[in-house]
């Protein structure tokens, strides 16, 4: 479970998190939206453990996250995508996957100087990171260098590396902002297909028509408090929230 | 021949001091300004364990790398907590300080005046003592330092060097602790680098403080550099261009004077040249820096 207990966060005197409360399912899809300066990334940083909270804390099974580093975090099964689109350019598209994959046994600097059971452990990896890219329908694309392919690939590669790592708790950062309007179908299916896989995904989105199709739960913030929480067409029917954040 | 010889050993010590280097500089995006002070420490430890206590060469190695690592992870482990850009003025600081204790510890190092008579190796009893054995030996000592740095690129511990290289965010958001992944890579580069310099004070017998300046650590950048970051055969090409050129000058009826200057000029005008046209280096497969 995720639950995030009067969280408040200030960046030079300005608040970005004001005693934010959320408890999140185990799983689904939870909709975070807001407008710009509402604290969504800011909750994001601290979910994955890249900013410390000034007071508050949350917590995933028995953890507080702000005790432990980022990787860490990430071995508890917390994978997340950055708004910039973050991945490793100068390698192909199977690179980035596989980098994601976790424990694994050639990342030991002994074991990757004496080879001790790498060869097969790799093999795996490589058929797990080949059937996660083709469930992305990135198949056509795993030998192509990853900055070579276009911005929507590259979001679906983002996701790709979430799915390889097993994490249990994806929190993407706008996955289909600015992607063509073609690649918007594919993504949202494999949003659904984590959800069905018991999986939670947290995404911060602005688009009303995926938050309708995708979400169970809506949560809205502004100016670092969080002023609604529900279902979609509950939350989405509200006749303020549509005009302060969606008209 | 004897001469030729001479050159290639040059060249073998300097491959492993540069592909020590690439690793850390060229995979991983660390760049180092201590190698010389490694290489000093590898020397230094194997000449003075040789002549003061006549320990055999494999123990001078082992004692040398291990004192080698042993620095690198202390300056990395306090560098690299805080910020990359720190272990550039971190190792900086190091080159310094060895530099000063190479020249200024007088009862330990015999400063200035260097160590002399280091007697030749005998490994497993094999006496290295002809400028040919040398030659295997040092060819030897590039070619595990070779194999070792090409085993470890291309694991999987290398993908998350070059990942590092790229982006550290993205590899640490990936479950990966960078920090662990630098401080083991420094280390094998410091103890590679303390190898190299095992070899070269038992080929010289005789070792001072001039050779482990900043200006050594420079160079051998500049062989990385030059050779192309993160390519395997980068550091030979490299070390061979920077070794032999200082020679060549002596052919076309230089004074040694002029053709230090000139040297130095020329490596200048050679890497900026380099940059302009082909800025991974000869051989490299990333733009230096990026």
């Amino acid at each position: 479970m995720f639950l995030c207990e009067k969280l408040s966060k200030t960046f030079e005197g300005v608040a970005a998190l004001v005693d934010v409360e959320l408890r999140f399912p185990e799983s689904g899809v939870v909709a975070v939206m807001g407008p710009n300066g509402a604290g969504k990334t800011t909750l994001f940083n601290i979910m994955s453990g890249w900013q410390r909270p000034d007071s508050g804390r949350c917590t995933f099974g028995a953890r507080n996250l702000a005790k432990l580093a980022p990787y860490q975090v990430a071995r508890l099964g917390v994978a997340r995508t950055f708004q910039d689109l973050r991945f490793i350019k100068e390698v192909s598209v199977l690179e980035n996957v596989l980098l994601a994959r976790p424990k694994q046994r050639g990342e030991s600097l002994f074991r990757a100087i004496f080879g001790i059971g790498i060869a097969d452990a790799e093999r795996q990896n490589q058929e797990l990171a080949t059937n996660i890219l083709t469930l992305v329908g990135l198949q056509d694309k795993i030998g192509s260098r990853a900055d070579e392919i276009s911005y929507g690939e590259q979001k679906l590669l983002t996701l790709a590396c979430c799915v390889a790592s097993e994490a249990s708790v994806l929190l993407l950062d706008e996955p289909v902002a600015g992607v063509h309007p073609g690649m918007v179908r594919p993504i949202s299916s494999l949003l659904l297909s984590l959800k069905a896989q018991g999986k939670l995904v947290v995404l911060i989105e602005h688009d009303i028509e995926i938050i309708r199709d995708l979400a169970d739960q809506v949560i809205v913030m502004d100016s670092g408090r969080v002023i609604a929480v529900g279902g979609p067409h509950d939350v989405l029917g509200r006749p303020e929230i549509l005009k302060a954040y969606i008209e | 021949m004897e001469y030729v010889v001479h050159i290639l050993i040059l060249i073998a010590i300097y491959t492993t001091l540069a592909t020590s280097l690439d690793l850390l500089v060229g995979e991983t995006g660390l760049l180092s300004a201590a190698q010389a002070a490694f290489f000093g420490v590898g020397a230094y430890t194997s000449a003075l364990l040789s002549t003061r206590y006549g320990l055999s060469f494999l123990s001078g190695v082992a004692a040398g790398m291990a004192l080698a690592i042993a620095l690198s992870t202390l300056v990395a482990l306090i560098s690299l907590r805080v910020q990359e850009d720190y272990f550039v003025i971190a190792t900086f600081a190091l080159q310094i300080i060895a530099f000063s204790i190479f020249n200024n510890w007088i009862d330990v190092t015999q400063g200035p005046s260097g160590v002399a008579n280091i007697p030749p190796p005998e490994i497993l009893g094999w006496n290295v003592q002809a400028s040919g054995d040398f030659l295997v030996l040092a060819a030897g000592v590039a070619a595990i330092a070779y194999c070792l740095v090409s085993r470890i690129t291309a694991s999987p511990f290398g993908r998350v060097l070059r990942a590092i290289r790229e982006d550290d965010v993205f590899t640490q958001a990936q479950g990966k602790n960078t920090l662990r992944f630098k401080l083991e890579v420094s280390g094998i580069s410091a103890g590679l680098a303390a190898a190299a310099g095992s070899v070269y004070a038992y080929y010289l017998t005789f070792i001072d403080p001039t050779t482990f300046t900043i200006t050594q650590s420079i160079l051998l950048i500049s062989m990385v550099i030059l050779g192309g970051a993160g390519s395997r055969m980068g550091p030979l090409v490299g070390a061979a261009f920077l070794v032999v050129l200082p020679e060549a000058l002596r052919f076309v009826g230089i004074s040694s004077a002029s053709a230090a200057n000139l040297q130095a000029i020329l490596y200048g005008a050679a890497l900026v040249g380099l940059m302009m046209v082909r800025p991974r280096g000869l051989l490299g497969r990333y733009s230096f820096g990026q």
